[in-house]
Parts: structure tokens; sequence; C-alpha cells
């Protein structure tokens, strides 16, 4: 489909589809004198029949396979959930019930906080961590705010050992002027401690002292200590609006 | 809900060209934009309880493939996938909605804003509908459309230092 860009007098994609389905007078008409649509019906004739002589016998096959795997997927988290709620019912296994909690959990970035993104270096392959995201030793974070206007942010973390680390700026002692959507400078590379690790990145309108930040976060640990308390303590005494968090599962070696 | 052979190859056929199409039509790559046309696929056979009409099942095809494409963007930008060499002397991009169709420009943004944000972008900037259509086709208010094209428009600001449209 590699036509020239339609012009406001064309009609859209999609009309031109709906064209196809459902021949419309007045598209046709507009086509009848338009080079460019007419161009576009063309590649698009040209794509419906490599689609049904090619796609169509390498897609269903895979689309069994997909749908099979989905299913079995669907039937696994099933069952996960029916263990869930039998787990929470159960005092013995409430460790490994939270543990899932973040997993099934709906994302927990906060749309209208800091916007926090956390990108995760593992060897040569870079993703966006989601909640609950599985990370090795050695791993790589890179942090990246979203601000709706400029604020003064610091990156840090809080484990199961109630140890306090600033992540961003590593080492720094005044917080980051974020002016809008980006990655925060440097990065912070994971050690072989296991177990979760929750993120915060705080961002205000005037900068905080990051005294009165690993203050809180020493408060939040005395007051909900352990793992449990790391997985499911998603916020600091401070606005909802300049906090965002993203919880981390620290793989041992 | 199964679908026997037959009938997932019947409605591959009847709906399979307009999702390609779709999915060309945004990654610009072929063996993307099959990936593309699968996962979509996957999608609407796994809840096919949701599939709409028929006379409906083209725009709603439609809209799923652009969020799938949109997404696979969106994550090619979070893998640094294939960047551009030149991506820094492409700072000032040229004028006008032709910019969005950048790749690389439009990775960079869609790895800042939500799916939804970016969805309306595509739909209003590159495709040109209408805010009233583009409500339609998400299922969105002409007021949500608006405030989110003002929210993607500024997180393109912001992002790439320029005055966009």
């Amino acid at each position: 489909m590699n036509v020239a860009p339609r012009t406001p007098s064309c009609p859209t994609e999609l009309a031109l589809e709906e064209h196809l389905a459902r021949p419309d007078p007045a598209v046709e008409a507009h086509a009848t004198g338009c080079a460019r649509c007419r161009a576009w019906l063309q590649a698009a004739a040209a794509v419906e029949e490599r689609f049904q002589a090619e796609v169509v016998p390498r897609l269903v096959p895979r689309l069994r396979q997909a749908l099979a795997a989905a299913e079995g997927g669907a039937a696994r988290t099933r069952a996960r959930r029916g263990w869930l709620l039998g787990g929470l019912a159960a005092a013995a296994c409430a460790g490994l019930a939270v543990a899932l909690l973040p997993v099934l959990r709906q994302p927990e970035l906060l749309a209208k906080g800091a916007g926090l993104t956390v990108y995760v270096r593992h060897g040569e392959e870079v993703r966006v961590a989601r909640p609950g995201e599985r990370v090795a030793p050695g791993d790589e974070l890179r942090f990246s705010l979203a601000p709706a206007r400029t604020c003064f942010a610091w990156v840090a973390s809080l484990d199961a050992a109630g140890t306090v680390s600033l992540l961003a700026p590593a080492g720094g002692t005044a917080p980051v002027r974020v002016a809008g959507p980006g990655a925060l400078p440097g990065s912070a590379a994971l050690d072989a401690t296991p177990g979760p690790e929750r993120v915060f990145a705080l961002c205000s309108p005037a900068p905080r002292p990051w005294a009165e930040v690993e203050a809180a976060l020493r408060d939040l640990a005395r007051r909900r200590p352990g793992a449990e308390g790391v997985r499911t303590s998603d916020r600091l005494p401070f606005p909802a609006e300049e906090q965002a968090t993203l919880l981390l599962e620290r793989e041992g070696r | 809900m199964a679908w026997s052979p037959a009938e997932l190859e019947a409605i591959c056929r009847r709906l399979g060209p307009p999702i390609l199409r779709r999915c060309l039509g945004i990654l610009r790559r072929e063996a993307e934009a099959e990936d593309a046309v699968q996962e979509v696929f996957v999608r609407l056979l796994t809840h096919a309880d949701r599939i709409p009409p028929p006379v409906e099942q083209l725009r709603w095809c439609y809209t799923i493939a652009t969020r799938v494409c949109l997404n696979r963007l969106r994550d090619s930008a979070a893998r640094q996938e294939a960047p551009a060499p030149d991506v820094e002397e492409q700072a000032v991009p040229p004028a006008g909605p032709e910019w969005v169709a950048s790749r690389q420009l439009t990775a960079r943004v869609l790895s800042q804003v939500d799916e939804d944000d970016a969805a309306v972008a595509w739909l209003v900037l590159v495709d040109g509908h209408t805010q009233e259509e583009a409500g339609a086709l998400l299922a969105l208010s002409r007021k949500t459309i608006g405030k989110r094209l003002a929210r993607f428009l500024d997180a393109a600001r912001a992002i790439l230092g320029v005055e966009v449209p």
C-alpha cells in the first residue's frame, strides 16, 4: 500500500475500505477523477490477491496454533486465579498469593502522576517493565518521566530488607529538573539480591530534599516491613499526582 | 468458542485483506504487518462474543488493527528497534501531518503516550478523520477526543522540541 498521501478532498482510507465492501457512488465518483485514489484501489486489489493466495495458507495454521496457545494460557490463568482465591483464604499460602497480585492486578502506572516508565536492559535486549516485571542481576534500569508540567524528580527504590536506594539522579544531592516527558540521565544496575523491589518516582513542583524522600521510604519500610509490604505499599505520603510507582521482582543468581 | 478450520479460513478470507492493508499502511513492513494481522485475529477470535454484526465488522477490525499496529510501533521504540542512524538530524521534521507518518518520530512519541491517545492522534492527524468520526470509531466522546489529541500534541511538542499542528 505504497501510494501517495491523501489530499484533504480524498475519502479516508476507511471510506475507501467501506467502498470496497459496499460500493459508494460518491467515492466512485471521486476516484474516477483522482489518480491517487485510483492508485489506492489498485494497490488494495493487489493486496487482496496476495492475501488470498499467499497469506491465508500461512496465516490459518499459525492462527490455530496461537488460538490453542491462548486457550491454554487462559486455562492456566483461570487455574491460577482459583488458586489465588483459595490461597488468600489460607494463611500458609498468603506470601505466594501476594506474589501473584501485582501480575493479576491492573497496571499501576499513574496516568495522572509523574508517568513513570522503567526500561530494563538485559544483555542486548531493552524492554519496558510492566508491574511485577521479573528482572535479573546485572540488568540495567533507566527511567523516563512524563510529568504534566515542570517538576523536580527523585527516583528511588525500597526492597524487602528495607534498603532504600537512590536511583536517579544517582549519587545526586539535588533532584533532576524535568521539563517534559523524557528519560532521566544515567542508569542503575541491579545487584544479586532477590525479592521484590518497588521503584518510586517523585516529581514535585518545587525541589524536595532527598532527606525528606528517604525518611518517607524508611518510614514505609518500618510500617510495612518485608516482601509483602514492598509488594502492597504503593503510596508515599506525598500528593498522589506527584508520585508514580512500579514493582519489580528481582531474581536471584 | 472453538473455531473449525473452515470457519477460521472463512473469516480470515473475509476480514483479512482490510486488516492487512491497515497494518501495511501503519507499519510499512510486510513481515511485521503480517505478524500484526495474526495478532489482530487472535484478539478478534479469542473474544468472539464481542464480534459485532457483519455490517459493523469492518470498522471494528479497522480500529483493533490500528491499536495493535500503534502498540507495535511503540514497542519497537522501547526495544530500540532499527533506530534511524540520522535520527538526530531529523530534529526538525517536515511541516504538516506528514511528520506523524515518520516511523522513527512516531515511535518516539508513541512510547510516551497511552494507547487511546495514540489511536486518536493517528486517526485524526494521519488518516484525516474528523474528531467526531474518531470518537465513533473509538467509542469516545468528541470532547474526550479533543482532550486526548491536545495531550498527544503536548507530548509531541515536548519530545520533539518543535511546533506541531
